[in-house]
């Protein structure tokens, strides 16, 4: 898949489809798992008593203390680990806000937390634990009324179901969970594609592609700054003579970015052999073949009949030649040679004839 | 910004020297050198933290006449 999706790609498309069809079948089996749980759960509401459902429900609820029980006696049948564990929580609750000498508690590390609950629950008086653990009793409380008030509901509605009613219920839960799971897979899809299109509308005045990242951005460096005015004047007189013509097939046309490797050669003579050439005239010469794709480019040029006449122009077609005796091109430019000098109508008339729709017009069908 | 002259290293740890800028429409264009390979050069266009392609019509048309005349600055 590409990295954009494109509506008129087969396989963006296909990859679009299977990724909705997944979602789906998830959506599906998610509704299922939901639906099924909540047959379960009719048939034990069904099968048992309010007060054995209640029973239940209490033997979970008082496993961390019973607050029916007075305040006293919820407080001494806490064990001590228990009542600070209590009393730590709402500490941490108190100081979530607070601020802690320059900075807020819940910027702090975890050790200067924990330092700043025991200093803080150490100030504590006996009073002031025994309220909070009193608020927990409460707290408690009104959670295991609140669930036996939910059990007895329930217990209520799913005695008084018929078998039909259960599965009906039951099968309509299964539409409405899979429609949520559905309709909030389409929202997060629509503000997905939204974010996509926003962000595309911030960068693409020209619908511009990222070339790389920028790890760092280095302070000036003094050895770089040999690359001054005067090289770059090399690259303009030779961007000037071979024309911009060359760059209309890319942003990054080699030729070009020979020319202003060649340029500052004088700085990277050791890198490039043809470099050695020396003097304004190497700017040329390896601009014609330091590019950057290296040995293709160089073809490219080879190729280019204006550009070898450039070359001339300019008086470094010798060394042109030299480097590509030296580099084993000249055998493969003498054949380009040969195609090169051509008469233009007769290179084109060649050119058309060997175009394969010539090549296989039926015999005896005259245009 | 001014980034004439900087090195910036790329996501693939290549390091490259910004040989020249041009500013043209609110858009920083950058000629890059790679430092370890001077033929792999490119011109590009430079956003926040990353580089970019350039529209090769744009670049034909408006950018590149820019370089030339900002190399030309140096006759």
């Amino acid at each position: 898949m590409s990295k954009y999706l494109d509506a008129d790609n087969p396989v963006d498309m296909a990859a679009v489809e299977n990724n909705y069809t997944k979602k789906i079948k998830d959506a599906e089996v998610e509704a299922k798992e939901r639906a099924d749980y909540l047959l379960k759960e009719i048939r034990k509401y069904r099968s048992k008593s309010f007060e054995e459902l209640k029973a239940e429900r209490m033997r979970k609820d008082l496993r961390f203390g019973n607050p029916f029980l007075s305040s006293e006696d919820y407080y001494n049948s806490l064990s001590e680990e228990v009542r600070n564990r209590i009393i730590m929580n709402e500490v941490d609750d108190r100081l979530r806000d607070k601020k802690i000498g320059d900075s807020h508690y819940y910027n702090l590390s975890d050790e200067e937390q924990e330092k700043t609950q025991t200093e803080y629950f150490n100030k504590m008086t006996e009073e002031q634990k025994k309220s909070i653990i009193e608020k927990d009793r409460i707290l408690n409380l009104k959670s295991i009324q609140d669930s036996i008030k939910e059990i007895k509901k329930k217990d209520l509605l799913y005695d008084m179901m018929t078998e039909e009613q259960v599965q009906k219920y039951v099968e309509l839960y299964y539409i409405s969970e899979l429609k949520d799971l559905l309709y909030r897979e389409k929202k997060s899809a629509i503000r997905k594609a939204e974010n996509t299109l926003e962000k595309e509308d911030d960068i693409i005045p020209y619908n511009m592609e990222r070339v790389a990242t920028i790890k760092t951005l280095d302070k000036d460096d003094e050895k770089y700054k040999v690359a001054k005015k005067g090289q770059r004047s090399e690259i303009a007189g030779y961007l000037e003579h071979v024309g911009i013509s060359s760059l209309a097939t890319g942003g990054v046309a080699g030729i070009l970015a020979g020319a202003g490797a060649a340029a500052i050669g004088e700085i990277f003579s050791d890198i490039m052999p043809i470099l050695e050439y020396g003097g304004a005239t190497a700017g040329v010469v390896a601009a014609a073949v330091a590019t950057l794709t290296g040995i293709s480019s160089i073809r490219q040029v080879m190729k280019d009949k204006k550009e070898i006449e450039n070359l001339k122009k300019m008086g470094v077609y010798d060394q042109f030649v030299d480097y590509l005796k030296a580099n084993k091109l000249y055998e493969d430019y003498e054949e380009e040679l040969g195609k090169q000098y051509l008469p233009n109508d007769l290179e084109s008339i060649l050119e058309d004839a060997a175009k394969p729709e010539q090549l296989e017009k039926p015999k005896g069908v005259s245009l | 910004m001014d980034y004439t002259d900087k090195t910036m290293t790329l996501e693939n740890d290549k390091k490259f020297l910004v040989i020249e800028q041009v500013d043209h429409k609110d858009h920083t264009y950058l000629y890059l050198v790679n430092d370890e390979n001077k033929a792999d050069t490119m011109f590009v266009e430079v956003k926040d933290d990353g580089i970019f392609k350039i529209d090769p019509d744009l670049f034909e048309k408006e950018i590149f006449p820019k370089f030339v005349e900002k190399f030309k600055e140096g006759e």
